[in-house]
């Protein structure tokens, strides 16, 4: 059997180890990859900006995958899946044949379509090349933009920020994290922000970047106003790369379409990562998540799979940890004010010690939860929210003597 | 036969006196500081105590949740172990443990490593709360289902 995996990232890391320990015989594994450096993390990119990690501490697969026997590594760009005749076309005309194939292909940044946006200097933060882009460039610019509000731009930011840049960050709505968090988090990530000296503009809409044949120097905004900078990150998130799938018999909405056993509609053909639109654990329906420990265990579903063992995926829950400086947050499930319309929230935020915890009840069952400063326990109330556990005195989770009780509870319980 | 370690903990037996917390962290930080111990003692009224400690899952959430490879399971005794070195401190792990085994610390995450076999926790404790065992790899797997369904039923609770 010959199994290729296309991509390489988490999914495919995962798929690929599942499936080096069962196949066996003349089984052979492909892994087709545009990228160069296989296996890096895309998570530790802020980190490399900053300057805190190597080129080679961004690789997080061990050499019992990347050097082993049965494994071959093609670089190339896929043009087009044959699924009729079982064949992958690759864009320097080469063809793989393939009894199956596990798609991870990830996702792209979403470009900015405004008026100059082709200028050099501005940057999406999504490739090992990006990251290197912009490390270059910051060598010679003082003064940064980074456009967007979300996780990836505030990391970026904070990032730039720590090289000894003057940073802007141009934010489209009235607060940070507008698409995770609540706005108690919003507030707190803000005035850290400020305070480590982030510079941050609100209803910063972006008419369209000025500069000449030497690169950017400043965003216009639609208000009229321009804010200088030399070198622009944006971020306005992702969406599935699904060139591949096209002209195939692949269902797609947002992403590729997939059963609990990571099968596309197509036979022999299964999808995991950022590049599938998957069940979500608290709604019925499907949509993407772009999460890392999500496509970790879609990659090893898929791989079980291929290998002829029954395995399902539970569905994903949205998540996220992030740290700026010397602050974590967590948000786990659903936590923002507009998604709790049918919820009772409970939440306590503490302005002395920067603690904030909050939990959000649908009837007696928890769906979300936000932890800010203090992140202990963070794993027991996220297995809580994965199992839809009936809440009785939700105040438990607003304090550490109370969900340290809690835990003692359930360890007496289970005993 | 393949080694493999088991944590099996014994929390009937625990006399909460803690100094599994003080020779972790000394052995792990050179500090008697029990914030920095990987092995924790909770305490509750009337009912005792509760040690803490990584219990070795399975398939680990934390494994998973990793974005820099720093959670491996050690080859010579299939221990899951946090590589300190290449931890960048994101607490993803810290996110999806269910027994609250991993810690955070000012440059990254840290856990139980056993001491690279010396279980220096369970080496001190007279009442033999805390033991770490090599079991075949049969036993093992029981053992591990055992822990799995453990957590399947923190997951029902």
């Amino acid at each position: 059997m010959i199994v290729s995996i296309i991509g390489s990232s988490i999914a495919c890391k995962s798929a690929a180890e599942t499936l080096l320990k069962g196949l066996k015989g003349q089984d052979m594994l492909i892994i087709i990859s545009r990228d160069l450096d296989l296996f890096y993390s895309r998570v530790l990119l802020p980190n490399y900006i900053a300057g805190e990690l190597t080129r080679e501490e961004l690789i997080f697969a061990g050499k019992e995958i990347i050097d082993h026997d049965r494994l071959r590594f093609l670089k190339g760009e896929v043009s087009s899946i044959d699924a009729r005749g079982k064949k992958i076309l690759l864009e320097d005309n080469s063809v793989v044949c393939y009894d199956k194939i596990i798609i991870t292909t990830g996702a792209s940044p979403n470009k900015l379509e405004v008026r100059n946006s082709e200028l050099a200097g501005i940057f999406y933060l999504r490739d090992l090349e990006d990251a290197e882009s912009i490390k270059q460039k910051a060598k010679t610019v003082h003064r940064c933009l980074v456009i967007g509000g979300g996780l990836v731009s505030l990391k970026a930011a904070w990032a730039l920020q720590e090289l000894g840049k003057e940073v802007t960050v141009l934010v489209g709505s009235g607060r940070l994290l507008s698409m995770v968090a609540d706005q108690t988090v919003s507030d707190m990530v803000q005035e850290h922000s400020q305070v480590k000296g982030i510079r941050i503009v609100f209803n910063a809409g972006v008419e369209g970047f000025l500069g000449d044949a030497r690169g950017v120097t400043g965003v216009l905004l639609q208000d009229g106003s321009v804010v200088e900078g030399s070198l622009v990150v944006v971020g306005k998130g992702v969406r599935p790369n699904l060139d591949i799938v096209k002209g195939t018999n692949i269902e797609i909405d947002k992403g590729i379409l997939v059963n609990a056993c990571m099968e596309t509609t197509a036979r022999d053909i299964y999808a995991a990562g950022d590049v599938v639109q998957s069940f979500d654990l608290l709604n019925t329906g499907t949509r993407l998540f772009t999460l890392w420990p999500d496509a970790a265990s879609q990659g090893r579903v898929a791989a079980a799979n291929v290998l002829g063992i029954t395995k399902k995926y539970n569905g994903g829950l949205s998540m996220n940890s992030v740290v700026f400086g010397d602050k974590a947050f967590i948000f786990m499930g659903m936590v923002r004010e507009k998604d709790l319309t049918d919820c009772k929230e409970f939440s306590l935020y503490n302005p002395q010690k920067g603690v904030y915890r909050k939990v959000a009840l649908r009837g007696n069952r928890l769906v979300g939860s936000v932890l800010g400063g203090d992140i202990s326990y963070a794993g027991m109330i996220y297995w809580d929210i994965r199992s839809g556990r009936a809440v009785e005195r939700p105040e438990e989770y607003l304090t550490l003597e109370g969900l340290t009780k809690l835990y003692i509870s359930k360890t007496l319980s289970k005993s | 036969m393949e080694k493999v370690k088991a944590v099996i903990i014994n929390q009937e037996k625990c006399s909460g006196c803690k100094q599994c917390q003080l020779i972790c962290s000394f052995a792990k930080d050179s500090s008697f500081d029990p914030r920095k111990s990987r092995i924790k003692v909770l305490e509750r009224d009337r009912e005792g105590f509760f040690p803490q400690i990584c219990l070795n899952c399975q398939e680990p959430p934390c494994l998973d949740a990793c974005p820099a490879g720093a959670i491996v399971r050690r080859d010579e005794d299939g221990y899951v172990v946090l590589l300190e070195h290449k931890c960048i401190g994101c607490n993803m792990c810290i996110m999806v443990c269910p027994f609250n085994a991993i810690g955070q610390g000012e440059t990254g995450s840290y856990k139980c490593d056993t001491c690279h076999h010396l279980e220096k926790c369970a080496g001190i404790c007279r009442e033999g709360a805390v033991q770490f065992i090599d079991l075949a790899k049969e036993l093992s797997k029981k053992r591990r289902n055992l822990a799995n369904r453990l957590l399947g039923k923190m997951q029902k609770i």
